[in-house]
């Protein structure tokens, strides 16, 4: 009988988890419903204000009389749906207002909150207002990296020296996406981070080194050529790697002595940098060292070398077709493949067209 | 002792170890459940207001190629590639493979987006069937098609594979409808972590859903009950089957119909194998197995949010097919690995996660029909106290719905997809049906796909679409995992 019992009392519970969940899942709908329905017309009302406002050079809360009634939870409501949408100045406007109201009050309490997410909302709400550089700067040092990365998109657009070095202390973070958004938002400065960040790849950072080198890439300038030759002799062959793209990005007759001495590089993935930088700078005389190279033992190390032949032009040209006689049939085929040649084992590739 | 006494001394040692396999499994369940209720709650916390920010706008976010494998689709691969090619993700490529098709899908292509051909140079690492063009877009030069000779789903993949350029690649389905911002969303933990090797997402039943130029508008919950307790399935193992892995071990399957791999890591381990027919899990297996034996830190990770939509089976032969070559998939996954079993080399994945699969997962209907088979011979020989036997059939079935209605409730609180409230009632009625002939049906059907692996059976079956609704359906494959062997 006890187990019978204690089966009912078991179904019981079940009955009732049930129960919860029923209540729940409609509840919710419910509720959802109700709120959509009822602050619909409110909601409206509102925007079309802050809109109207936003043509207006200096806006004021006076001249927004349904959106200051609006409970505080759906104002945000609406400046969170607005904001992704708006640029320039109509954006700065928005924060115009949101401040005004008082939006951002909270949020600068909770950047202080002792929960991550708290911090996290208020970083986001607070970067997008443009909001409290000091509170803001702050957070690039926060101890969760969700955080540091949520400031990190802030930084982007307020490239001020001392922003500029916490962005560069970011890049040696173990947590990727916050490295990758103070990556990011450096790219996005630009120019303005150019001297920084060369003084930062001369000081050679340990493992910050290569991510600030990616960056470098895509911003090439000669500024970077000093640290950029001193690294594409270092140690680790991943920075040797990118200190070749950045070269080839670079130019310049120094840039182009170094990239011919990474063709020896005992890595392939840096001798293929090299021949891919040869190539990008379309350096002719380099064409017999890439010639040779088309018989590498690294396929990746032919490719890059029958690629970067083909965009030296003529005389590219005029060496892979040499190649194509060549007694190494390594050299021949990758030539073959770089002219576009139809492949005598794989004949459909090319006749059908 | 009588053959009456000795069947009821079976009867009851087998009725007791089925008891400690209900409350065995039912106990993972829990656990599974209550973690994947933890890592919602966190994952929901880390995207609040993520709307408000600016996302990657550089070429530092790595780069993706979608691989869409296509099979005599001339009416519909316009459309189809249309909308894989306006997804929201910078650097994004789409390869289309042409798996030999025998109608104008090649044609078509041709003229839609104006192809001009390529002469690539790229390594064979893995052999495929022979390329036999290869083309680029001049309208949209971010479309790669391949044309190759036919050699099923996963030869057709290894191709696109090899011959893509993107950092990652994200396979799909034939019958996938991908979500704008969906691989926004699932590239998130490639860039928190280097460790990350695959990512899978949430699959939904777009069947009775309203379906517009390849997006799912107005998701809705299917009337017929064969298609909407899918419905039910499949937000039950999405939202806590595969996510409540995450913390327990990480996943050891990621769907073929929408998954994001690391293409290098891929193509390392020799890429999709074509000699089974759950190539995405062994796959995912492969990675895993990998990074154990050259002690790589690696994670396979499951996001809730990035949804692809897929068209269910809309009858009960064509869903039992599915659900028999699902299984036969699992098992010649699990036998292939079998060394993982249990081996403190692979670490959670031997001990918890491998043992978990072949103990819950392969050998469920194995017991659940000899539970029945024992209940049944009970029954007849008067050993089973009916009343027990029906509160504890009850209690079963109970736990069956609480465990569906606790995925509608994290579906619902997290996601809140299903709007109307005739939806809402028809997703509770299925999860209150399911376990009522459409669990037993599934059972036999899976049974079936274990006689089949003992057999060493290896077709695919044929796999009957509907379409989504009015508009044509976008799959893009009539080749995929029913392919044509």
């Amino acid at each position: 009988m006890a187990a019978t019992e204690t089966l009912f009392e078991v179904l019981a519970a079940e009955a009732l988890l049930i129960g919860i969940a029923l209540g729940v899942i409609f509840g919710h709908g419910l509720w959802l419903c109700w709120a959509r329905h009822r602050c619909h017309a409110r909601l409206a009302e509102g925007r079309a204000e802050v809109l109207t406002a936003l043509e207006q050079p200096a806006p004021t809360v006076s001249t927004l009389p349904g959106l200051t009634r609006l409970p505080t939870a759906l104002q945000m409501q609406l400046f969170v749906n607005l904001l992704p949408q708006l640029r320039g100045a109509a954006r700065k406007r928005l924060a115009i207002i949101a401040n005004r109201l008082g939006l951002t009050r909270g949020a600068r309490m909770n950047c202080k909150s002792r929960f991550w997410w708290k911090r996290l909302y208020a970083v986001r709400l607070l970067a997008s207002f443009g909001g409290d550089a000091v509170l803001l700067m702050v957070c690039l040092s926060d101890r969760h990296p969700l955080v540091r990365a949520a400031a990190a998109e802030w930084a982007a657009d307020h490239p001020d020296p001392g922003v500029i070095q916490a962005l560069l202390g970011l890049l040696s973070e173990n947590h990727g996406l916050c490295r990758l958004k103070a990556q990011d938002a450096l790219l996005r400065i630009g120019g303005k981070a150019i001297e920084a960040l060369a003084r930062f790849l001369a000081a050679d950072r340990g493992p910050a080194i290569e991510p600030a080198l990616s960056i470098a890439v895509h911003l090439p300038d000669r500024k970077f050529l000093t640290p950029a030759l001193g690294l594409c002799r270092h140690h680790s062959a991943p920075i040797r790697v990118l200190a070749a793209a950045l070269l080839g990005a670079i130019g310049g007759k120094e840039a182009v002595e170094a990239l011919i001495g990474r063709l020896a590089d005992p890595e392939a993935a840096v001798r293929s940098s090299a021949a891919r930088g040869l190539g990008r700078l379309a350096h002719w005389p380099a064409a017999p060292k890439l010639y040779a190279l088309l018989g590498d033992r690294a396929w990746t190390v032919r490719r890059e070398a029958g690629l970067a032949l083909h965009k030296l032009g003529p005389p590219g040209q005029l060496f892979l077709r040499r190649a194509l006689g060549a007694p190494d049939r390594f050299a021949a085929d990758m030539a073959r493949q770089t002219l576009g040649l139809p492949s005598e084992t794989e004949p459909t590739a090319v006749r059908r067209a | 002792m009588s053959w009456l006494d000795f069947a009821g001394v079976v009867l009851v040692r087998l009725d007791a170890a089925i008891c400690i396999y209900f409350f065995f499994v039912n106990s993972c369940y829990a656990v599974l459940l209550g973690s994947a209720a933890l890592e919602m709650l966190c994952h929901t916390r880390a995207l609040r207001g993520e709307r408000l920010a600016s996302g990657l706008s550089s070429g530092l976010a790595p780069s993706i190629s979608l691989l869409a494998p296509a099979y005599n689709e001339a009416a519909t691969v316009s459309e189809s590639v249309g909308a894989l090619l306006s997804l929201s993700y910078p650097g994004l490529e789409v390869v289309l493979v042409n798996d030999g098709s025998r109608d104008e899908t090649m044609e078509v292509l041709k003229t839609r987006f104006d192809l001009v051909l390529l002469h690539p140079i790229y390594r064979k690492h893995i052999p495929t069937k022979p390329v036999v063009g290869l083309y680029r877009s001049r309208r949209f030069p971010d479309l790669l098609v391949v044309d190759k000779e036919n050699g099923g789903k996963a030869d057709a993949l290894n191709t696109g594979l090899q011959l893509a350029s993107g950092d990652l690649v994200c396979s799909i389905d034939a019958d996938t409808l991908i979500e704008p911002d969906a691989l926004l969303r699932m590239v998130r933990p490639f860039l928190v972590s280097k460790e990350v090797l695959a990512a899978g997402g949430t699959i939904r039943v777009a069947n009775g859903s309203l379906v517009h130029h390849g997006r799912v508008i107005a998701p809705r919950v299917p009337r017929r009950a064969i298609e909407g307790i899918q419905v039910v399935e499949y937000l039950r193992a999405f939202l806590f089957g595969r996510l409540g892995w995450n913390r327990l071990g990480g996943n050891m399957i990621i769907a073929g119909a929408f998954g994001l791999f690391r293409r290098e890591a891929v193509i390392e381990a020799g890429g999709y194998a074509p000699d089974t027919v759950g190539e995405d899990m062994e796959l995912v297996l492969r990675l895993r197995r990998r990074a154990y034996e050259s002690r790589t830190r690696h994670r396979i990770t499951f996001i809730p949010d990035p949804v692809a939509w897929t068209e269910a089976p809309s009858t009960a032969r064509v869903l039992g097919r599915q659900r028999d070559r699902w299984h036969r998939g699992l098992a010649e996954v699990l036998w292939r690995h079998r060394s993982v079993l249990c081996n403190p080399r692979y670490k959670a994945m031997g001990l918890i996660v491998f043992p978990y699969f072949v103990l819950v997962e392969l050998l469920a209907p194995v017991v659940e029909i000899m539970g029945l088979a024992g209940i049944c011979a009970g029954l007849a020989l008067g050993l089973i106290d009916v009343p027990f036997a029906m509160l504890f059939f009850a209690i079963a079935y109970g736990y069956g719905v609480i465990l569906s209605a606790a995925a509608l409730v994290l579906d619902e609180l997290n996601f809140h997809r299903y709007e109307r409230l005739r939806d809402r009632v028809l997703l509770i009625l299925w999860a209150v049906l399911e376990p009522l002939g459409y669990r037993q049906l599934t059972v036999l059907w899976r049974l079936l796909g274990l006689l089949k692996f003992l057999r060493k059976r290896k077709d695919w079956g044929v796999m009957e679409r509907r379409g989504f609704g009015v508009k044509p359906a976008p799959g893009l494959a009539n080749l995929p995992k029913e392919g044509r062997r």
